[in-house]
């Protein structure tokens, strides 16, 4: 699991890092270490079958029983 | 409880006893706001603001006042609308520079549910852009200003609807929240915040940003406040999906808060804690031993999967932002702000399966937070894990991507957007700057009125704040 790791960036490297994510293939890996810098892979490592295989969630909320 | 500012019962309470009248309050708050925009540091509430709409609209709910007529307390009371919400005969920017300047055909619902009440509608309030960030700051467009300090950032995406009621402007505002864009700009402006329960609160004719996240709710002076403006908007309407399955709102009325003693209040460790700034920690433990020195019941509670709250709003946010967004991004990409191109980026990239493993998570999430409430009437938790933060000039110019802070804005109030539970934000003090700190309540869905009541409670215990540094007193 990757550690989070604080991301602070404005003008030309902001810029550059964009640039990188609109690439077609370069894009996804910016993704993959953005999204692995904030913390997320702690989210995708989590294996659903151990947890009652959960279907997604839906519309927020249904509403009460009348 | 804060230090008074004028509400909206207090401005209806006004206009009945003759003493004003809508026209004078419009006109001296048009003032205020010219004001507010002088200087080297202007509030920039306001993307747009028509003067003589706004006193055509304070004339006729001055003639149905002088008749004995007024469609509700709201009648006559001033109440800007963030600028994602069609007001009609204005544009819709989203906090853009590209979205076309055609003029709206019609209001949006809850903006057509505030004129039946009378409100008038004062302006249109600048915003974070696209609703995409917690801090309100817009370089390409406009970037308001936190009146506690004009040098640092209101907090977005709500952040001139913050900053209007905050340096009293008016007593209430509209906002939307996908992430906590309500309730983090209430929490850095020292002001109250509703986010409602998801669906409570028709959508239609607002750009909004995440469609399983986004809630309309208001920016408050007072939890009266926002007791009104929920009475007058909240329920199903027939054409918005959302919110046509909802069941009936029970009007909240007057506060009648419980007796603490009665409250039975649950926090959790897991969220948050390890890196807050320390004035939130201390505010946040005050505000927890002041309700139990009152006679709160104030357990701690471990609660399964509650840490991937704000993960699962990542993921969910982003993908979300960028299928609102695909047709806008096609034609208009390089127009909008980096730190808004970055995030949209990675949204494209996000994968179906990723979205859908995030949405299984917000399934554990869900069924885990719903069992607290067998137990407990609130959860309570900080609402932002940090005070408003400077706005730096690199920031303003170009945009700043700065993970510390989108971690800290949203740390607690993502829960609310994944499960669509309503949430509220009420001010509990400032640290050594003055700088406004930010307590949460939550309760079970469709709960508003036992939410407003037991915040209320809670209110009247923990530490208030002063009036703003810039603020008009209209």
């Amino acid at each position: 699991m990757s550690k989070e790791k604080e991301i602070k960036l404005t003008g030309t490297a902001l810029k550059a890092l964009v640039r990188a994510a609109e690439t077609p293939v370069v894009g996804h890996g910016v993704k993959k270490q953005l999204l692995s810098q904030m913390g997320l892979d702690a989210l995708f490592e989590i294996d659903l079958r151990e947890h009652g295989d959960p279907p997604p969630a839906d519309a927020p909320l249904q509403p009460e029983d009348t | 409880m804060s230090k008074k500012r004028l509400t909206a019962r207090d401005y209806a309470q006004q206009y009945r006893e003759g003493k004003r009248t809508p026209e004078d309050v419009a006109e001296a708050t048009i003032a205020a706001a010219r004001l507010a925009d002088q200087g080297r540091r202007p509030l920039n509430a306001f993307v747009l603001l028509d003067e003589d709409d706004v006193r055509k609209q304070a004339a006729e709910s001055t003639r149905r006042i002088e008749q004995g007529a007024p469609r509700s307390l709201l009648d006559g009371v001033l109440v800007p609308v963030k600028d994602e919400f069609d007001v009609e005969g204005f544009p819709t920017t989203a906090g853009t520079t590209f979205r076309p300047k055609t003029k709206a055909r019609f209001d949006a619902a809850i903006v057509q549910r505030l004129r039946e009440a009378g409100a008038i509608i004062f302006g249109k309030t600048s915003m974070h852009e696209i609703g995409f960030g917690g801090t309100g700051i817009n370089p390409k467009h406009i970037t308001a200003r936190n009146p506690y300090d004009l040098g640092r950032a209101p907090g977005g995406s709500s952040s001139g609807s913050a900053a209007a009621v905050a340096s009293g402007l008016s007593p209430v505002a509209l906002g939307s929240d996908a992430g906590g864009s309500v309730r983090i700009p209430s929490a850095f402006c020292g002001i109250y915040g509703l986010k409602p329960t998801w669906g409570r609160i028709p959508t239609i004719g607002g750009a909004l940003l995440a469609w399983s996240l986004d809630h309309l709710g208001p920016l408050g002076a007072s939890l009266d406040d926002l007791a009104l403006f929920y009475d007058a908007t909240a329920g199903a309407h027939p054409c918005d999906e959302d919110s046509k399955h909802a069941p009936d709102p029970e009007p909240i009325g007057e506060l009648d808060p419980p007796e603490l003693g009665d409250l039975r209040i649950a926090w959790s460790p897991q969220l948050g804690g390890e890196g807050d700034e320390a004035p939130v920690k201390h505010a946040f433990l005050n505000a927890l031993g002041a309700l139990r020195r009152s006679g709160a019941a104030v357990e701690e509670r471990t609660i399964p999967h509650v840490e991937q709250a704000q993960k699962v709003g990542y993921v969910t946010m982003a993908s979300e932002a960028a299928a609102t967004q695909r047709d806008w991004l096609r034609d208009h990409r390089a127009e909008y702000n980096w730190d808004t191109r970055l995030l949209l980026a990675v949204g494209e990239r996000i994968s179906a399966q990723e979205y859908l493993h995030a949405q299984r998570v917000r399934t554990l999430v869900r069924h885990e937070f719903t069992k607290v409430f067998e137990d407990h009437d609130v959860f309570i938790t900080p609402t932002t894990g940090m005070v408003a933060p400077e706005i730096s000039d690199k920031a303003l110019a170009a945009g700043e991507v700065n993970s510390r802070t989108n971690a800290l804005v949203s740390r607690y109030t993502f829960l609310g957007n994944v499960t669509g539970f309503p949430a509220v934000s009420i001010p509990c003090g400032v640290d050594a700057n003055g700088m406004p700190i930010g307590l949460m309540l939550h309760a079970a869905p469709w709960r508003e009125k036992a939410l407003l009541n037991a915040a209320a409670a809670v209110d009247a215990v923990v530490q208030g704040v002063p009036r703003a540094k810039v603020f008009f007193e209209v």
